[in-house]
Order: structure tokens, then C-alpha cells, then sequence
């Protein structure tokens, strides 16, 4: 990396660029990973210098007052079994932490080249493909760490991967000629943790007031979860993480998922009512 | 600190704002528990002035709660964007209140008026990243420091900083990244 990158670098990151520099500066990190890497090195020093300065605490009630000017929008979260987030909020943190930890694609094929030889070995991480009329199980032994961050980096370069490289998703679907008349999509999901990511891609435009909503069958135990709605806003793709809590009753490692149109907005459901649109909750 | 736990901590924040960016109000108050103090430090800063600093604090987390669904981790760390958001809202009232940015240093907080905000009990944590950043600074030579502390805490442009300190602009910009290289490359050892 040459002198007059990295000077560049070192402003962006102290926010000194012009907004016609930084654009184009951004533009080059979406293909430089290298870059990318540099930056947030030199975020971090920048940050401990932050946090070296003398630390005052914010007055009392500040939040309260901030909270009031934000509150006509927010709303409370008390109980909430799994979040769903879309994962564009910070897609490509996965790959940029993985080579900073040394974990990576070679780990996940790696793992790919296992499931050919030791199907029932353990632990495993679990893919799902969709589409409009039924659903591909694999399961894809793993290697887990003591370290929870480089397995959930393993879980997001997985997801991301297949995003990026679908031919690569090892659930073969069938192709009927149903098969993706109403969207398809994958989920990967990593039974130790609970973490997961559910990728849709051509779902029909949602009509006003409705919903796709996730769901998680576990057929051992037979039961079922709502993990929420998928936040699509206006787009009909996207990738989304969701994280269930510890005492989910969803505990096996073979897990269906599918995805509904529901006619509400109520975050949480007990049962499916809608229309089954991606997926099956059988495997 | 390890590297590992510095992106724990940012991937958990990243994830915040992901949920901040769908309405969720307690994600917004554990993020305000985890940035307000970083922040509102770093205002008293800049602004040197407590209720400039309560406003600006106030005026950073509105914009948070409604830019979070628009935060991109491949431009940058959660608080390094917070820290930006921060730092933007501070230039604007120092420029609204027609001051001239500052030249500053880092002085002990005593006898500063802002100073009688209350003082966080520093955490072995925090004790730890301060010594680490006290011996990197040691390595970085006085005038790349100078320039490195304008840059960061003074709300100068590069081009402002020059003028200050009566040195070519191009001659700052070098001092700015030798600086902020020097300092990562010492950090990074350490924390390896």
C-alpha cells in the first residue's frame, strides 16, 4: 500500500476528507479488503484515544430527555425470544474480522469436504434450503472453538458465501416447476449457539398491513417458534441474523424453518395462520 | 484489552444498531450506556462548556436512533461512526457560537470549569487502554502529537491545522498519518 493511500486512510478515519473524497475513497474500500483492514486499525487507536481522555459521566435524565424526543417512534422491547435484523446493517464485518482472527473460507471448506466423509459427526451447523413448496436439510460438521466470536465469524461467512456464491449452498433443491414460483431462500444455523441467518431472495411484494413472518419448527420436541417478522421494508431479498435465547424450546439440531404471509404486525405469533410462503415444517 | 474482545465488543454494537434501526428502544438504551460517558468526555473536550456538551450528547443519540438502520460496518466500527456523529455535532456549535476552534493540549482536567462534571471511577479496563495509549503517545514524536490532538479534539479542517501550526498543508497531512500509524502500530503490539 502506497504513502498516498495510507495518508488518505488517515484522514477518513479523523474525518478530514472532503465529502467527494470520502465517497470515493469509500467506493475503493468495497473492493480492497487489505484497506479495509488498515482502517479499522487505525479506528481503534483512534477510539483508545477517545476513551484515554478523562471520563465525565453524562448528567442524570439525560436519556430521559432524549428518550422523549425519539419515543413517538420506539417501542419497548420486554420479551423477545430472537431478534431479526437485517444483516446489510453490518455485512462484510464477518469476513473483515475472519481474516483478522486468522478463521476463514478455508475453515468452512474445510468443513464442506468433511460432511462428504462423516455425515454424523458432531457438533454441526445446519442448512436449509427453501423455496416455494419445500425445503433441503444438510448438516455440515464444524469445528467449535472455546472462543463463541470465531464461531459465530465462521456462522456469518458461511451465510454471507452462499449469498454471494448460491451454487455453493450444499441443500439441494428440487426444481419442480412450483419450486420458485414464490421466492426461495436458505437459513444457516448453528445449534450450539443459536445464532442463525435467513437469506430470501423474489419474494412477492408484501400487500399493506402484511407481514413474512419466520417460524422455527423443532420436530423432536415438537414444537414450534415465531421468530418475528422479517424486517423487508421495501425490498423482496435480503439476509437477515437472528439469535434465539437460551431457554428456546427449540433444542434439537435438525430444525425446520419456513416463512408465512401473515395479516397483522404483531411481533409475535403462537401458531401460523397465513399462507406458507417459503419452506416447509417438515425435514 | 485483546483484539478479540475490541471486536466482541463492536460486533455486540454493531448488532445494537441493527436493532435501533427496527424501533428497538431498549437496544437505544444499552447503547446510551455503553457510548454516553466515551461521548459526553469528548464533548467536555471539544466544547469546554457543560450544558454545550448536554445539548450535543442529546443531539448525537436523536441522530443515532435515527440514522442506525442506515450504519454500514463496512465504512466503519459502531463507535467510531457514534464518535463522528459526535464530533460533527460539536464543529457545528463551535461554529454557530462564531468561536475559533481551539488549540488545545491534554492538560489535567482541574481547574476547568467543565471539569466539575461528575468524574466516571475508572475501571481496571479503562486504566489498562489509558496506560497502553499513554506509552503509544510516548512514541510519536511531539509535532505529529500536535497534530494528531488538533485533529481529533480541536474541530480544525487539515487546512485550519496547517495555518495553526504555520506548516504546509501538505506537511500536516503527513504528520497526521505518521502519527496515527505510529500509534497503531504500538497499540496493535501491545494489545498482541
Amino acid at each position: 500500500m502506497n504513502e498516498k493511500t495510507q495518508e488518505l486512510a488517515s484522514l477518513y478515519v479523523l474525518d478530514k476528507l472532503s465529502p467527494d473524497e470520502r465517497c470515493s475513497f469509500e467506493k475503493r474500500m468495497e473492493t480492497d479488503t487489505e484497506l479495509v483492514l488498515l482502517l479499522r486499525e487505525l479506528e481503534s487507536a483512534v477510539e483508545d484515544q477517545i476513551r484515554d481522555l478523562p471520563q465525565h459521566k453524562a448528567p442524570a435524565g439525560l436519556f430521559s430527555s432524549i428518550q422523549s424526543q425519539v419515543h413517538p417512534h420506539s417501542q419497548e422491547v420486554t420479551s423477545k425470544p430472537f431478534i431479526t435484523i437485517s444483516w446489510a446493517s453490518f455485512a462484510g464485518w464477518g469476513m473483515a474480522a475472519a481474516l483478522l482472527l486468522g478463521v476463514g473460507l478455508t475453515l468452512l471448506v474445510t468443513n464442506r469436504d468433511e460432511s462428504m466423509t462423516s455425515p454424523n459427526s458432531q457438533p454441526v451447523l445446519l442448512v436449509v434450503g427453501m423455496n416455494s413448496d419445500s425445503s433441503a436439510f444438510k448438516t455440515i460438521p464444524t469445528v467449535i472453538s472455546e472462543d463463541e466470536f470465531e464461531n459465530f465469524v465462521q456462522l456469518t461467512q458461511m451465510a454471507e458465501n452462499f449469498w454471494d456464491h448460491p451454487e455453493q449452498l450444499p441443500a439441494t433443491m428440487n426444481d419442480s416447476p412450483l419450486a420458485n414460483t414464490r421466492g426461495s431462500g436458505y437459513a444457516v444455523y448453528d445449534p450450539q449457539s443459536k445464532h442463525g441467518f435467513i437469506a430470501i431472495q423474489n419474494l412477492p411484494k408484501q400487500e399493506q398491513g402484511k407481514n413474512y413472518f419466520l417460524w422455527l419448527k423443532d420436530p423432536k420436541a415438537n414444537v414450534l417458534e415465531c421468530a418475528g417478522i422479517i424486517p423487508l421494508l421495501e425490498k423482496n431479498e435480503g439476509l437477515y441474523f437472528f439469535e434465539l435465547e437460551e431457554n428456546s424450546p427449540i433444542s434439537s439440531a435438525r430444525v425446520a424453518f419456513f416463512v408465512t404471509e401473515e395479516n397483522t404486525s404483531e411481533p409475535k405469533l403462537s401458531h401460523p395462520q397465513g399462507e406458507l410462503v417459503l419452506g416447509s415444517d417438515r425435514i | 484489552m485483546t483484539l478479540t474482545i475490541q471486536h466482541e465488543a463492536a460486533l455486540e454494537e454493531a448488532c445494537l444498531l441493527a436493532q435501533i434501526g427496527v424501533g428497538d428502544a431498549s437496544a437505544f438504551r444499552q447503547l446510551y450506556d455503553r457510548y454516553s460517558t466515551p461521548l459526553y468526555s469528548l464533548g467536555l473536550r471539544m466544547l469546554k462548556n457543560l450544558s454545550e456538551t448536554e445539548e450535543a450528547l442529546q443531539d448525537t443519540f436523536v441522530k443515532i436512533w435515527k440514522n442506525a438502520a442506515h450504519y454500514d460496518a463496512r465504512k466503519s466500527r459502531p463507535f467510531t461512526w457514534a464518535v463522528t456523529i459526535m464530533r460533527r455535532t460539536c464543529i457545528d456549535r463551535i461554529r454557530k457560537l462564531n468561536r475559533e476552534p481551539e488549540v488545545t493540549t491534554f492538560e489535567p482536567d482541574q481547574d476547568q470549569e467543565w471539569a466539575t462534571a461528575e468524574v466516571v471511577r475508572e475501571t481496571v479496563a479503562h486504566n489498562e487502554t489509558r496506560n497502553q495509549v499513554e506509552e503509544a503517545l510516548k512514541n510519536v514524536p511531539e509535532k505529529q502529537k500536535k497534530a494528531l490532538e488538533l485533529a481529533l479534539f480541536s474541530g480544525m479542517t487539515h487546512s485550519e491545522i496547517a495555518r495553526s501550526l504555520e506548516q504546509p498543508l501538505g506537511t500536516v497531512k503527513s504528520w497526521l498519518k505518521r502519527g496515527l500509524f505510529q500509534l497503531r502500530n504500538t497499540l496493535t503490539e501491545t494489545a498482541l
